[in-house]
């Protein structure tokens, strides 16, 4: 006999019990609908407004990157924790990680200096593009341009 | 390891080099410099390469001269440009005697064409353009030439097609203009054809025999083909050698103008004249020559083809001659001229004397380059009026052209010492003298009557030349003084045949191919307007050309005159180019990498009685030809060329082969084509197979868009659905 | 682990140089733009072009360096199965696939600058981000390990996820960067999966090991099903990316909506890496090729065909060329397929010459195509349907003769690059018996060569009256990015021979158009 039977007919019984506890209060439970009843439970609190939300882009860009410079920070933590022992051990790869550590750092921090630069977590301006972007604009030329008669003509 | 022979490579992209920057930089230079300075710079950028070209082209064939007769066939590779296990066509170049005179023709003549054109030209709108065209004609001429395989002379020989194309149309705002380049371009192409099956035959023939040996695949090579054409076609059967050469021998009749592929040739004098000089006399027409002396084993393989050859060369030459003589056209005598002259190097290369074919390819290039330069000096002195009957007494005006043209003359009429005579009378005596070979074969052609033709040829030749030098510079009426007599009568007698049946034939003649009737005189008030830019008064006083336009006259005089005396054996002057005993045009028989299969010495053997009396007939019968016409002149113009008449306007009308050709081709084909194309083109083709496929494709195309309903869900299904596809197929092969 | 864990003298930091080169120059382009976010983008676009010249140029200094693993890392060694496995490759096909992804961005920042200004939206961050994503183009075709390949992936995605949604004004660029994005994680999730099955079967991610464990114990493995779902999983990631038919339904939207010259960059430089990994995968799994081989070449005939026929319905020039991008894939797998199949089979080898010279031609046709397409971007505004290209011919005269050679090569029409590599990938599919693969094949072009017609009529057509200020005037990075497409397609057919010497890729022995049928 197989040892594992007895919790495989656990799991049978428990999972029988409850799906009949549930079918039988629902089948046999008297149904009375009202308004009160099938709003939507907050906590017992009185609803307000519509659940589905626009919430302002800024939120998830600041949730990006925070998950974004946490996770940087992760890795650091696993680098600290050979680190130590590399160095014990007078391993060539101590300085050497370092040093690409230092690389890693720095090019974190540009990203940070980059963040803060252009404006991302400015809860309340949005960056536009500068106009100096778009170099010399020409003269108004949106006006419609005909071809010449002779070639509209022969076409 | 550079040898002297990689040189030859400098003399090919010279022109090329012309030719880019004529293109790119021709019209900003006349834009910074002003018209005067720039086409001045422009001039000389063209001329320059062209030069530089015919410099080094000496040096190399100096080169070459010092190596024994037996080495003289270098080659010089550049890269493999097509290398298939089959077949390998490198770019490389030969340098051998042949295609080094020819080299030297092209560059020379060409550089002094050059020369002239920067002068004729130089009122022209487009003046980069024509030197930009110009120049690309030297660059694949030179390719034509210099090329040693069959594929970069086809290259060489589309190429100068596509130029001679361009050149004819360059005044292309003239519909007339357009419509001679369009012949010449769809004349050529029969010839193309058979040359292009010539090169297949070839290939084939080639690349499926045993010959060949070790892993050598370059079958297109002369280097290779020509030694082993006597190992390797015969095996094929008769039909197969005869096939070989006389389809190249439809190439070269489209190229070289002959008949019945002469038709564009006269159309074409609708170029600028420098272009009619350097490509339509001196250097493209002569390519067919090249060819067929270049292939010359191929040739000599078959006597019926070299029956053919000779034949037609025979016939285009005395045919082309009666045609000559109905022309009122400077350019378009000439034009027949060129035809003729043709005619007699075919004729040669018939006879298999295809070193005397080459000689006359020179001596023309020099003479007939000289004739049309003149003749091209003379309308620009008469407000480009190309009629003769409005010339006359031109010598006290154009007293150099009138002294050059004069060389010129003589020359192509065949008088000792000049260059004509000697390669005509080589052509002539090789001709009478060929019994040997045609009596070993058996064939019913009696080369004598090729020499009787020949022989007339050359009196009509001095005749018509006479004519037409007569009519221009002698005598001493100033025709175009005449109150403009004979251009209103020749307009009154169009206008009275317009609707006369007899009179179409002459239509035909002097309009061409593919020109109606109101075509024709829709061109001629086209020419008056566009081409002609002012028109010939009575007051009207000739001057004597600028001196870029006579120094390549005087320059090509002069190489008319002790041309075919150097070149010719047994001279003081030979033997200074040719510092050993081998005489330049008899010895390529025997350095070419093929031994020539006909016995080259003896087989023309005659003894010197005969000899002297065959040089005695020509030369009567050029003196002849030059007495008789001047004997009908002496009183002034013929009545018979103020108004061509009779006996004349048939001859004009090439014999209304022109009409007939353009009944058969263009009228009858024309109908024919539509009929074919509403039946079976429109019906069949296009509404069966072409648009049925296309809209089952269609429909098939636009169920399959349904499934593309934009929606991500859906996209993503479909990506589901694959994977499990995928993955189900994988697992249920791997458990099987 | 120990001491020898990470080693300086391992590295062979030449071998990195390209990719290093390309991700400084990123940098650089994003430090200047956050350091003088008020100047034009000339100078960005400048560092670039040096950056990716200097950083062609390294590819190019490591040609003839003595190939191997570069950055080794011996994790692997505790499995016992291999030496030293590094995580990036310093080989033949890593190279020339480097240069071309380099040719490629080079190429697009050159028609990038005026199209962006004409569209009104010339973020400093396209470059940057386009670099990056190069970068990671060039980190999968530069790694044996699957793990490092998916980093790759994911740098060369993400990008482009953002560069899709660059014009964040227009609705359908926003839903082509939406579209990309879910689905692209979608795609990548199956391939992480994969290569979490893959290591499931054998214990290693490195295409080396895999190989290794496949021939020591050939029997246990060839019917492990883990390892095929592994297998199949990893190539469903490589479908996707490379729009094989039924995982390329993103394409079109996403090609339609994305701004011209990303999408230029898209159909270009993702497709050569990921064929260039999906080339180093197919030389591994060979040994399960039984079924690998017919599931390929079953997804290479849909693809082709289906590609094909809807581009014909198409009415929109970019989703057009969608189609053909997609139809392409289809060939190119074709050439992977016979590689593979040649492999594996009892056929003479095939190079990797065929699918390398084809994504080159490819990359650059299509790059070019993309960038006389986005002549129509012009006021902030763009149109991309075939009546917006009415008379380019006569505005744009010099982009508009190219594009009629792009198309020309797209539809494999001869003195074109496109015309030899169809030829290599027909003879190739027949030198493995795959007669009716090549016969598709043939097939196939002939349609194709129905739609791309209708763009060069298009493109020649004038209507009386049209307005000729609807396309953006040509600027020199404009002309020169068209006269390189169009020259690169042209010298790599007149000049094959030399180029397949130059890229070393063939089969040992082959010339390019050998194996004709002997005379």
């Amino acid at each position: 006999m197989n040892p594992y039977l007895p919790i495989v007919l656990l799991l049978a019984v428990a999972g029988l019990v409850c799906t009949a506890m549930v079918t039988l209060s629902w089948v046999l439970g008297p149904k009375k609908v009202t308004p009160y009843k099938q709003a939507p439970y907050e906590c017992g609190v009185a609803p307000i407004g519509n659940a589905r939300e626009r919430f302002p882009v800024k939120f998830y860009l600041v949730a990006m990157m925070f998950i974004l410079f946490d996770v940087e920070v992760v890795f650091l933590w696993s680098w600290m924790a050979v680190f130590k022992d590399w160095v014990e051990a007078g391993s060539p790869a101590a300085a050497y990680s370092f040093w690409g550590v230092m690389v890693y750092m720095a090019l974190w921090f540009l990203g940070d200096a980059y963040v803060i630069r252009s404006g991302a977590l400015e809860w309340e301006e949005s960056k536009t593009l500068a106009p100096e972007k778009l170099g010399p604009v020409r003269p108004s030329d949106t006006e419609e341009i005909a071809l010449e008669p002779d070639l509209a003509r022969g076409a | 390891m550079t040898t002297v022979w990689d040189y030859i490579w400098i003399v090919q992209l010279l022109p090329v080099a012309g030719f880019l920057a004529q293109a790119l930089f021709g019209q900003r230079i006349i834009a910074m410099f002003g018209p005067a300075m720039g086409r001045r710079i422009c001039g000389a950028m063209a001329v320059v390469p062209i030069a530089l070209a015919f410099v080094i082209g000496v040096f190399v064939f100096y080169k070459l001269t010092e190596l024994a007769p037996d080495q003289r066939v270098q080659i010089s590779t550049w890269f493999n440009w097509i290398d298939l296990q089959t077949l390998r066509v490198p770019f490389e170049l030969r340098v051998d005697p042949l295609s080094l005179t020819m080299v030297l023709i092209v560059t020379g003549v060409g550089a002094l064409i050059h020369l002239y054109a920067t002068g004729y030209m130089a009122t022209d709108r487009d003046y980069p353009r024509f030197f930009t065209y110009l120049n690309l004609f030297i660059a694949f001429m030179l390719m034509l030439v210099l090329g040693n395989n069959l594929a970069l002379v086809f290259i060489g020989w589309e190429g100068v097609g596509l130029c001679s194309y361009l050149l004819i149309g360059y005044w292309y705002h003239d519909i007339a203009n357009a419509k001679a380049a369009n012949k010449a371009f769809i004349v050529n192409r029969i010839g193309d054809w058979g040359f292009v099956l010539g090169i297949f035959l070839i290939y084939v023939t080639f690349a499926s025999s045993q010959a060949i040996v070790g892993d050598e695949a370059r079958l297109l090579s002369f280097d290779v083909i020509l030694p082993l054409a006597e190992k390797v076609l015969p095996t094929f059967g008769p039909a197969v050698v005869a096939a070989v050469p006389i389809l190249l021998f439809i190439g070269a009749m489209g190229k070289s103008a002959q008949f019945p592929l002469y038709l564009w040739l006269p159309d074409a004098m609708a170029g600028p004249t420098p272009v009619s000089a350097l490509i339509h006399a001196a250097t493209m027409v002569t390519a067919g020559v090249y060819l067929v002396t270049r292939c010359h084993v191929f040739f000599e393989l078959s006597p019926i083809a070299m029956l053919v050859v000779a034949c037609v060369g025979a016939f285009t030459a005395i045919f082309a001659a009666t045609v000559a003589f109905g022309q009122t056209d400077i350019k378009k005598v000439l034009a027949y001229s060129t035809v003729s002259q043709l005619g007699y190097m075919f004729l040669a290369c018939g006879v298999g004397a295809f070193y005397a074919g080459m000689f006359h390819v020179t001596t023309h290039a020099f003479f007939k380059a000289l004739l049309f330069l003149g003749s091209g000096a003379v309308i620009v002195a008469m407000a480009h009026e190309q009629d003769m009957r409005r010339y006359g007494a031109l010598r006290k005006y154009l007293p150099i052209t009138h002294g050059t043209m004069l060389i010129g003359w003589i020359a192509i009429a065949g008088i000792p010492p000049l260059a004509g005579f000697f390669s005509k009378d080589d052509i002539l005596g090789k001709t009478f003298a060929s019994s040997h070979y045609w009596t070993e074969h058996g064939w019913l052609v009696d080369p004598k009557i090729l020499y009787a033709i020949g022989l007339i040829t050359a009196f009509m030749t001095a005749m018509y030349m006479t004519r037409m030098f007569w009519l221009t510079f002698l005598g001493k009426e100033e025709r175009w003084r005449e109150s403009a007599a004979g251009v209103s009568d020749e307009h009154a007698h169009h206008e009275a045949h317009v609707h006369h049946p007899h009179a179409h034939a002459e239509h035909e003649d002097t309009h061409g191919f593919f020109l109606s009737d109101d075509e024709v005189l829709e061109r001629e008030r086209a020419e008056h307007e566009a081409e002609h830019h002012d028109v010939l008064t009575p007051d009207h006083q000739p001057k004597e050309v600028v001196p870029s336009m006579w120094l390549p006259l005087v320059a090509l005089a002069a190489l008319s005159i002790v041309g075919g005396l150097v070149l010719s054996g047994g001279y003081p002057f030979s033997e200074l180019l040719h510092w050993d005993t081998q005489h330049l045009f008899r010895d390529w028989n025997a350095i070419a990498a093929a031994p020539t299969l006909l016995p080259a010495a003896e087989m023309f053997h005659a003894d010197h009685m005969t000899e002297w009396i065959l040089i005695g007939s020509s030369v009567l019968a050029a003196i002849l030809g030059i007495g008789v016409m001047a004997f009908q002149h002496r009183l002034g113009i013929p009545k018979s060329d103020r108004e061509i008449t009779g006996l004349k306007r048939i001859m004009g009308a090439q014999w209304g082969f022109d009409g007939a050709m353009y009944k058969t081709f263009v009228d009858f084909g024309g109908r024919f084509s539509q009929g074919f194309y509403r039946w079976f083109d429109k019906g069949v083709i296009d509404g069966l197979f072409v648009n049925g496929s296309a809209w089952t494709v269609q429909s098939f195309g636009k169920l399959f868009r349904k499934a593309q309903t934009g929606y991500v869900r859906s996209y993503a299904l479909t990506m589901l659905l694959g994977v499990v596809v995928i993955l189900s197929y994988v697992i249920w092969k791997t458990n099987r | 682990m120990g001491s020898s864990g990470l080693h300086p003298a391992a590295i062979d930091w030449m071998a990195l140089g390209p990719l290093i080169g390309v991700c400084l120059t990123g940098v650089v382009a994003m430090v200047l733009e956050m350091w003088r976010p008020r100047m034009n983008n000339n100078g960005i676009v400048g560092v670039c072009i040096v950056g990716l010249l200097v950083s062609g140029f390294l590819v190019i200094a490591n040609w003839n360096r003595p190939g191997g693993e570069s950055f080794g890392a011996d994790y692997s060694e505790a499995n016992g199965a291999v030496g030293n496995l590094g995580l990036f490759i310093n080989d033949r096909l890593g190279q020339v696939i480097q240069l071309l992804i380099v040719g490629i961005t080079l190429v697009t920042v050159l028609f990038s600058e005026g199209y962006l200004r004409e569209k009104r939206l010339p973020f400093g961050e396209y470059y940057p981000l386009v670099l990056w994503s190069a970068a990671g183009g060039m980190v999968m075709a530069t790694t044996r390990d699957l793990l490092i390949f998916f980093l790759g992936l994911e740098t060369l995605s993400i990008a482009l996820y953002v560069l899709a949604g660059l014009s964040s004004k227009e609705r359908r660029s926003q839903e082509a960067a939406l579209k990309y994005f879910l689905l692209g994680a979608f795609a990548s999730s199956f391939l992480l999966y994969g290569i979490a099955l893959i290591y499931g079967a054998t214990g290693t991610t490195h295409l080396s090991g895999i190989a290794a464990i496949a021939n020591t114990q050939p029997e246990s493995i060839a019917t492990f099903s883990v390892l095929y779902a592994g297998i199949g999983l990893v190539l469903v990631g490589f479908a996707f990316k490379v729009a094989l038919v039924p995982f390329h339904m993103w394409t079109p939207d996403v090609y339609q909506g994305a701004p011209t010259s990303v999408v230029g960059f898209m159909a270009a430089g993702v497709k050569v890496a990921a064929f260039a990994a999906m080339l180093r995968f197919i030389d591994v799994i060979v040994f399960t090729s039984s079924v690998w081989i017919t599931v390929l070449a079953a997804l290479a005939a849909v693809t082709m065909t289906i590609g094909n026929l809807i581009a014909l319905a198409q009415k929109d020039a970019k989703r057009i060329l969608a189609y053909s991008s997609i139809a392409h894939a289809g060939y190119i797998l074709v050439a992977v397929v016979a590689y593979g199949a040649s492999k594996s089979g009892p056929y003479e080898p095939l190079g990797q010459s065929t699918v390398a010279y084809y994504l080159a031609m490819y990359g650059f046709m299509t790059l070019g195509a993309f960038a006389v397409l986005s002549l129509t971007g012009r006021d902030g505004k763009e149109g991309s349907t075939l009546e917006d290209y009415y008379g380019l011919y006569r505005s744009a005269p010099f982009p508009a003769a190219m594009f009629i050679v792009f198309m020309a090569s797209l539809a494999g029409i001869p003195l074109t690059g496109g015309f030899l590599g169809k030829f290599l990938i027909f003879r190739d599919a027949l030198s493995v018996d795959m007669l009716w693969l090549a016969l598709l094949l043939g097939v196939n072009s002939v349609i194709s060569v129905a739609y791309y017609l209708r763009i060069v009529q298009a493109v020649c057509t004038e209507e009386p009256g049209v307005v000729r200020s609807r396309f953006a005037p040509v600027n020199a990075g404009l002309f020169t990015a068209c006269a390189v497409c169009a020259f690169l397609l042209i010298a790599g057919f007149v000049a094959a021979d030399p180029l397949f010497d130059w890229m070393g890729l063939s089969a040992p022995g082959a010339s390019v158009v050998a194996g004709l049928p002997g005379r």
